[in-house]
């Protein structure tokens, strides 16, 4: 039996509230195969943003236990967690979150950058290429339609052949025909490499492409 | 929602915008308010106490001759008046072998008419002056005297009877070039010092008899003395010299407040619009909602109205530290007594000016209000708008005139005003020139490999939160402390510290005809005399010289002051002819003299002028046959009037030179001169060069001191342009750290960045600074420019770091915020 490449366990969550904690997460489970593509759906404000912040080591549970790759997230100093992040995972939002000031070549670059220290554009460039965005390398974020923001969010988040891709509601601002292109696109370029794919929707059409879907409820996950 | 509620809703949930605009507003009208109330403090000591400043109702210099006649003649004419009489004459003293220079006051009984004079043991001045000497305590530690050991002067021993413990006519005694020693004016006369021809100052006053104006008293001396051109002054419209010179240092201090709250007011532009910069979202929603635009630049009139308010108030208190400051500062150099009350008009004109120019900077802001569209609030990332280039060059250009007519309510000199705004527009340009090409050309290299330095470089590239107008801003501040630092090292060195060894260093006056061979001899020293007379102007061209009024600048030299007349053939070491052709003309008959250039512009004397002196009550006219350009750089004696022989060759006349010895040398001469003569006074230079310094030394004080005002409000700027751009930094640092860079890397991105725009407010700080340092040093005081680059350098290197500190202090929220905080889309 392989080992998972992610296992969370008993994670909670809690914020400070002005009358007492607030409880997001209250004891999620969940495992995921190298390779494997799992759905996180959820009504709006169940947790699912935070869920993935804590799976990306982006913030620490209140309680619990996650492993990546046989590493422990939750107890890591913030160092080792950006060289967890730069070297296993990509990221891509709804919002896409491109550098502003970066061209596209560079803000797909970066987390190579981040790594080697260095500006390394080759990767980046081939990766651009396969996307269909080489006529682009050189335009900044405002210079780009929705669609192509997306595509560049993937390319940044594929570029340092990561093990697992953590994406948020990544189609959740575009059309209906570039939100499939998108997810095609995802999907081709995470499972096809054997990279697992943890994907928060609210779209129950493309939680039904995974290979497995769970349910945010009430704090806990749930298998649907 | 009315928009009062509006603006007080957005004030408390946004208070460090709302503190930013404040306080740009506070510290850009604290300096104004408080020089404001400091100078009308000081006009009211000074009308408080003017009368005794002046010691009477008029005061009349002249010659003592005709001082004699206007005394008999006021007596005839009100006998129930007051008259009192003094001269004043440096001299050598000598107390066993120490000699020294002394103000030796010459009073007659009865003086001062008004305000008193105080002596250490408490006894009427009068009383002891007609004992012997009442010296400034100075002159006892100078000398090592006490009270009961003598004097000599002019040979002649007089005992020390008194202390001088202070005195109301002449408190100032910062000024004073050797301490002062008071005596009776009949024993002064008995000294032998006041030989015809000998440098002093002779005055006459007069008190007004009860029943008659003071008025009258003044226009009826006027037209006695307007034939001999005796200056009279009262102190119902005139100030002393002192406080007139305090009164222009005030002038341009009023110039450096005016540079603060200009540099306020672009901190209040930058506040504004950080401020609006927040609140884009609620904009576009309100507008979405159906709101007239009137509506918001009301709320956000009111919301700049309020924090106006407050500023002004913050400003009042500011400006009351700074009035107290600047007494402090100047201490001793101001010669009346300072008492801080409310001084209601000057306070309300300065908050006028303070508030107009506010509205001033606010307007372009608020007009970017036009520009907010109600879909904002359907886009997720901040628009980013460009920048209106027309409009702000529409609204300059409309706001110059009204920015110089607050200038000039302030100062109150138009011509100046003008030049002070065009400076300032002109410096303006240059800075943001300078930032425009730096940044520019930092964001035009090619984008280095370091990860690190290449996000530093795409972070110039950052738009919008009035980037390039806090650097230009920063760089201004930083250039007034430059220029300031610059002025003064170049003053202190060239005219306190340093000394060509082939320019003369002492002085020598009231030389006598008979002694200057002797003289010579002790000297054994290369040294020109010339011979000296005084007198004055009394009619150009058969006119009243006192009808000639000076062109441009009310102050300056005056054409109806006593001069040092000279004469000789052959063109003075110090001169060159500019017109006439030469420096005399043989075609002419009778007398002739030579003028000064600068009497020509400024009152119109020309070659071909018939000009009447008054010397020794005696009148001589003669021909203006040149005029001659002085270099006073040259250092030896200048003269405006230069006769040809045989006019003033028989008149009492004495002699002076100067030249240069060594310290050692120079006291045995002042050693020997106080024994053999002792009506030789020697002017040591180096103590002038002294007096220099400590004036400089204390202005300097003060002008640094508003300066750093200056400083602070570019430094309070720059926190309003970093706290505008912190969102975006906020954003900038969570994605960087999403992919993997580590905290210290992302700080690495942000500080590289602030250096560079640290950087481009140094470089701009460094065109802009000594070019302005030049103009004043050069130009204004015709004196050369040193630039000492090296530590320039290291200053303004070490600043740039100091500088990227606080913004990198500054903008460290940003590297702390949480990752959801920013990721999570709303």
């Amino acid at each position: 039996m392989t080992e998972p490449l992610l296992s969370a366990r008993a994670l909670r969550k809690s914020y400070p509230g002005a009358r007492g904690p607030l409880d997001i997460l209250l004891g999620v489970n969940l495992t995921l195969a190298p390779g494997e593509f799992v759905a996180v759906l959820g009504a709006s404000g169940s947790g699912k943003s935070t869920l993935l912040s804590l799976l990306a080591g982006l913030d620490r549970p209140t309680a619990g236990e996650i492993l990546l790759d046989g590493e422990r997230l939750d107890d890591r100093p913030e160092r080792d967690l950006a060289r967890i992040r730069r070297e296993k995972i990509g990221f891509v939002f709804q919002a896409f979150h491109l550098v502003p000031s970066l061209n596209v070549i560079e803000n797909v670059a970066l987390p190579l950058a981040f790594r080697a220290g260095a500006m390394d554009e080759g990767p980046a460039r081939a990766l651009l290429d396969a996307l269909g965005l080489s006529e682009r390398i050189g335009h900044f974020p405002d210079q780009l339609s929705g669609g192509e923001k997306q595509r560049v969010a993937l390319a940044r988040a594929l570029v340092n052949d990561p093990k697992i891709v953590f994406a948020d509601e990544p189609t959740g601002n575009l059309d209906a025909a570039n939100g499939r292109r998108g997810l095609d696109l995802l999907e081709a370029h995470t499972r096809a490499r054997g990279r697992a794919l943890v994907l928060v929707t609210h779209d129950t059409d493309i939680a039904d492409r995974a290979d497995r879907r769970v349910l945010l409820k009430d704090g806990v996950l749930s298998p649907l | 929602m009315t928009p009062f509620r509006f603006a007080r809703r957005e004030i408390r949930h946004r208070p460090l915008h709302a503190a930013l605009f404040a306080l740009s507003v506070a510290l850009g009208s604290g300096v104004l308010l408080g020089l404001s109330g400091f100078s009308a403090a000081v006009d009211r000591g000074v009308r408080q106490q003017a009368r005794e400043l002046w010691a009477a109702d008029v005061t009349v210099e002249a010659s003592p001759v005709f001082l004699d006649a206007l005394e008999t003649w006021a007596r005839d004419r009100w006998p129930a008046g007051q008259t009192a009489r003094s001269v004043d004459a440096v001299s050598m003293v000598r107390a066993g072998e120490r000699v020294g220079q002394a103000t030796l006051s010459g009073i007659s009984p009865g003086y001062p008419l008004y305000g008193e004079i105080r002596t250490g043991s408490g006894r009427p001045v009068a009383d002891q002056t007609a004992e012997g000497l009442v010296v400034a305590p100075k002159i006892l530690a100078q000398f090592g005297v006490a009270v009961g050991d003598a004097l000599v002067i002019n040979r002649t021993a007089i005992p020390i009877v008194d202390t001088l413990a202070g005195r109301t006519d002449a408190p100032a005694s910062f000024f004073e070039f050797a301490p002062t020693i008071l005596l009776s004016l009949d024993r002064l006369r008995a000294t032998g010092l006041l030989a015809p021809g000998s440098r002093s100052l002779n005055r006459l006053f007069l008190n007004a008899p009860p029943g008659v104006a003071v008025d009258t008293v003044v226009r009826a001396t006027r037209e006695r003395a307007a034939e001999e051109t005796a200056e009279v002054r009262t102190w119902t419209t005139d100030n002393p010299g002192v406080l007139r010179f305090i009164q222009r240092t005030l002038t341009y201090l009023g110039f450096l407040s005016l540079l603060t709250l200009t540099l306020g007011g672009i901190g209040v532009a930058s506040a504004l619009q950080s401020a609006l910069g927040a609140a884009l979202k609620s904009t576009g929603m309100i507008l979405a909602l159906g709101a007239p635009r009137g509506f918001l630049l009301r709320a956000w009139a009111a919301w700049a109205g309020a924090l106006l308010v407050a500023g002004l108030a913050g400003g009042l208190v500011l400006g009351r530290g700074v009035s107290f400051l600047l007494t402090a500062l100047y201490g001793d150099m101001i010669p009346v007594n300072v008492s801080f009350g409310f001084p209601g008009r000057a306070l309300l004109q300065a908050a006028l000016v303070a508030g107009a120019t506010t509205v001033l900077f606010a307007a372009l802001p608020l007009a970017r209000l036009f520009d907010v569209s109600p879909n904002t609030v359907l886009s997720w990332e901040a628009p980013a708008f460009a920048p209106r280039p027309g409009r702000v060059a529409i609204l300059s250009l409309a706001a110059a005139p009204l920015l110089y007519f607050l200038v000039w309510l302030q100062i109150g000199q138009p011509v100046l005003s003008l030049i002070y705004v065009a400076a300032l527009a002109l410096l303006g340009a240059v800075a943001t020139l300078c930032v425009r090409l730096f940044l520019g050309a930092a964001a035009r290299r090619p984008a280095p490999r370091s990860v690190t330095a290449r996000l530093a470089h795409r972070g110039l590239r950052r738009r919008g939160a009035f980037q390039t107008a806090s650097a230009v801003a920063l760089g201004l501040a930083f250039a007034t402390v430059l220029a300031l630092g610059l002025i003064q090292e170049n003053l202190t060195r060239q005219m306190v510290e340093s000394f060509p060894e082939n320019m003369p260093n002492a002085f020598f006056i009231n030389l006598q005809k008979n002694q200057r061979d002797d003289f010579r001899a002790r000297l054994d020293a290369p040294i020109r005399l010339f011979p000296l007379v005084r007198g004055r102007v009394v009619t150009v061209n058969g006119k009243p010289v006192a009808d000639r009024r000076a062109r441009g600048a009310d102050e300056g030299d005056r054409l109806t002051r006593e001069f040092g007349l000279t004469f000789g053939e052959d063109l003075l070491p110090t001169d060159t002819v500019v017109k006439g052709g030469a420096l005399w003309d043989e075609r002419v008959e009778g007398p002739q003299v030579s003028g000064f250039i600068e009497h020509h512009e400024r009152f119109g004397l020309d070659v071909g002028d018939q000009i009447e002196f008054s010397v020794l009550g005696r009148r001589l006219a003669a021909t203006l046959v040149s005029l001659r350009a002085i270099d006073q750089k040259v250092r030896q004696p200048f003269f405006y009037f230069y006769f040809r022989p045989g006019v003033l060759d028989d008149a009492p006349h004495t002699y002076m030179g100067g030249t240069h010895l060594d310290a050692a040398r120079l006291v045995d001469v002042q050693r020997s001169l106080a024994r053999d003569m002792p009506n030789v006074t020697v002017i040591d230079v180096t103590e002038i060069a002294r007096l220099t310094g400590r004036v400089l030394g204390r202005l300097a004080r003060v002008v640094n001191a508003v300066g750093l005002f200056a400083f602070g409000a570019g430094l309070l700027l720059l926190v309003s342009s970093l706290v505008a751009a912190l969102p975006e930094r906020r954003r900038e640092a969570v994605l960087y750290r999403t992919l993997g860079a580590t905290g210290p890397r992302v700080a690495a991105v942000f500080a590289l960045e602030f250096l560079w725009r640290g950087a481009a407010a140094s470089v701009t700080a460094l065109v802009v600074g000594p070019l302005a340092a030049w103009a004043v040093v050069h130009r204004v005081m015709d004196l050369p420019f040193r630039f000492p680059a090296v530590a320039v350098g290291l200053g303004v290197a070490a600043a740039t770091g100091l500088l990227a500190l606080l913004s990198l202090a500054v903008s460290l929220p940003a590297l702390r915020t949480p990752p959801m905080e920013v990721l999570r889309y709303e």
